[in-house]
């Protein structure tokens, strides 16, 4: 028997510790907002959090997660009528194509931002390195990852003026 | 696809005979049960096959292509709304179902020169009674070859939208006694001026479902587009963002079972020996099925799959591992040997042996250009065999119940894959 807490829901579980927590949200729980793609860790389709970090659901097993609180995509929003500002970004800069990555995206960009309020494109680039989007909307995310967090989109100009003065 | 010359086409109607009858009898708009039924709830009324409107003022975009994130049922209901000239606020779509009332004959429109534009009026229901004849028989309904702006759009939902438009405004003549031609239809709602009437669309769905929709109202002209040519809101992104979008994936029937499947790893490859006697021992395994090779046909080709197994489990993880503890020995076959590099050193043989090649395109003179090109810039570009390699693993899912089987699964032509 396992207990976890999901998007603040405490679950008792009569599952074989060693599945993936993956299976046990989309088949156990029914949450089938968070995506099985390649199922070996490669993708980030899976992306939940763990006691609010960014974790591959499709190579955790159960038993890792026994006692933690777990958030899906469908516990991102902060009530049913206010979504998390990420997912206002998503649908203001219209992130998603196919979107069957964008759960997995959204997680892993939602502990980015808990962990740097104002992160640059290359913070950007490092957190989001292992969530592919198959529809190639990388930029798109990272201008929505901005402008959840504030930041003033990316000028090249003023990057040159800050290369030039650390150069400097 | 071919191209249809207007001759052909014409002649292909002489043929079609009686489908002619039949094909008035099921032309767009015909408001037969099985038309309406399996795509309005109670308070909406379908006013055209593409097109169905409510109590409350909303209008459905009925949209026979696959929403798979290029945004088509956004656009189509776009092109729709713009001629109906409806509040863009009191629009949705919907996927149209895989049935075969709704097989999408304006696809076979858009290969007719302009849409059939040339063709006088009186034979427009005619035509498209045949192309409906000819969509249901090849089971059409699919979304590819950027056809679904150019046919679907244009031949389907800008015609369902404006001949929907003229129905609205004729009931509404009738009701206030006035020239349909002073009524002006816009956001959803009808005016007359001098009367200082106005309605919602809404008021007159039982009187305009009485009516026949035109095969060839009038459109506009595009210095009077409201909608089309306007950036909006993909209608389908909300629902990517919380989780609750429906991927093929996520279909959830009763009791449900989950089975993977392994394939011979080679082309014409089959089992030879197995041993599945540690799996079928696994908790949750329910059964071992072995599949054998078939060749299916369809109109885009054929293709062929090899032996095949499956194992079914109570979970995906089970059924999983019950795949990967099966003991099989495959038959070898002439293929095993071949790879990337295999298939590379074929092509650089028959390149240099200059054997009978094909050409997709001819234009000009190539070796007229290459002597007295400027500059020749050379490279190899190589592409491997691979998959197409979508996010989501292919997948469907089937509840067999009374000799039926109904079957989910993400693809682009749902009537054809029934």
């Amino acid at each position: 028997m396992t207990q976890i807490t999901v998007n603040g829901t405490r679950q008792i579980l009569q599952v074989d510790p060693s599945t993936p927590l993956l299976w046990v949200l989309r088949e156990q729980l029914n949450l089938t907002g968070t995506k099985f793609g390649c199922g070996q860790s490669h993708c980030g389709a899976c992306t939940v959090h763990v006691n609010g970090v960014a974790t591959l659901s499709c190579i955790t097993p159960l038993s890792a997660v026994d006692g933690q609180a777990i958030s899906t995509i469908e516990g991102l929003a902060q009530s049913p009528d206010q979504l998390h500002p990420l997912q206002q970004a998503w649908i203001d800069e219209q992130v998603p194509q196919c979107g069957y990555c964008q759960s997995g995206q959204l997680m892993r960009a939602a502990d980015l931002l808990a962990n740097n309020p104002s992160p640059s494109d290359a913070d950007i680039d490092v957190a989001m390195a292992g969530n592919i989007c198959r529809c190639g909307m990388y930029g798109r995310i990272r201008k929505a990852i901005k402008a959840a967090a504030g930041v003033q989109q990316f000028d090249p100009s003023l990057a040159n003026q800050a290369k030039g003065l650390a150069n400097g | 696809m071919g191209k249809w010359s207007r001759r052909g086409f014409i002649s292909a109607g002489v043929i079609a005979g009686g489908g002619l009858i039949v094909g008035v009898a099921i032309r767009p708009g015909n408001r037969a049960a099985k038309l309406s039924d399996p795509v309005t709830a109670d308070g909406e009324t379908l006013l055209h096959i593409w097109l169905k409107l409510d109590r409350n003022n909303i209008v459905t975009a009925i949209v026979p292509h696959s929403e798979m994130g290029q945004g088509i049922g956004t656009a189509l209901a776009q092109m729709l709304a713009d001629e109906l000239d409806a509040d863009w606020n009191l629009v949705k779509f919907e996927e149209a179902p895989a049935t075969s009332e709704f097989a999408n004959y304006t696809l076979l429109k858009g290969m007719i020169s302009d849409g059939g534009a040339d063709l006088p009026d009186f034979v427009l229901p005619s035509v498209d009674g045949i192309l409906i004849r000819t969509a249901q028989a090849i089971d059409l309904q699919i979304t590819g070859g950027s056809t679904s702006i150019r046919a679907t759009g244009a031949y389907g939902m800008r015609i369902a939208g404006a001949a929907v438009k003229e129905m609205l405004k004729t009931a509404a003549a009738e009701a206030w006694q006035v020239p349909a031609n002073e009524i002006i239809a816009r956001d959803s709602q009808l005016f007359h001026q001098t009367s200082g009437r106005v309605e919602p669309f809404a008021t007159f769905i039982d009187a305009a479902a009485e009516m026949t929709p035109l095969a060839s109202p009038r459109l506009k002209k595009s210095d009077e587009f409201k909608i089309m040519g306007r950036h909006v809101e993909r209608h389908d992104i909300p629902s990517k963002v919380d989780g609750t979008a429906t991927f093929a994936l996520d279909v959830r029937v009763p009791n449900m079972l989950y089975a993977t499947v392994m394939r011979a790893p080679t082309f014409g490859g089959g089992i030879k020996a197995i041993d599945d006697s540690q799996t079928r021992a696994m908790k949750g395994v329910v059964d071992i099925i072995q599949l054998p090779s078939a060749e299916v046909s369809t109109m885009i080709g054929s293709y062929s799959y090899a032996d095949s197994i499956a194992v079914v489990a109570e979970g995906y993880w089970q059924a999983k591992q019950g795949i990967d503890s099966l003991n099989i020995e495959w038959r070898e076959t002439e293929n095993d040997a071949v790879s990337s590099e295999s298939i590379f050193q074929q092509f650089d043989r028959d390149i240099g042996a200059k054997i009978d090649r094909e050409h997709d395109v001819s234009e000009g003179n190539l070796d007229d250009a290459m002597a007295s090109a400027a500059q020749i810039i050379e490279a190899d570009y190589r592409v491997p065999y691979l998959a197409h390699m979508c996010m989501e693993p292919l997948n469907a899912t089937a509840a067999v119940k009374d000799g039926q089987c109904e079957i989910w699964v993400g693809c682009q032509n749902p009537l054809g894959f029934r």
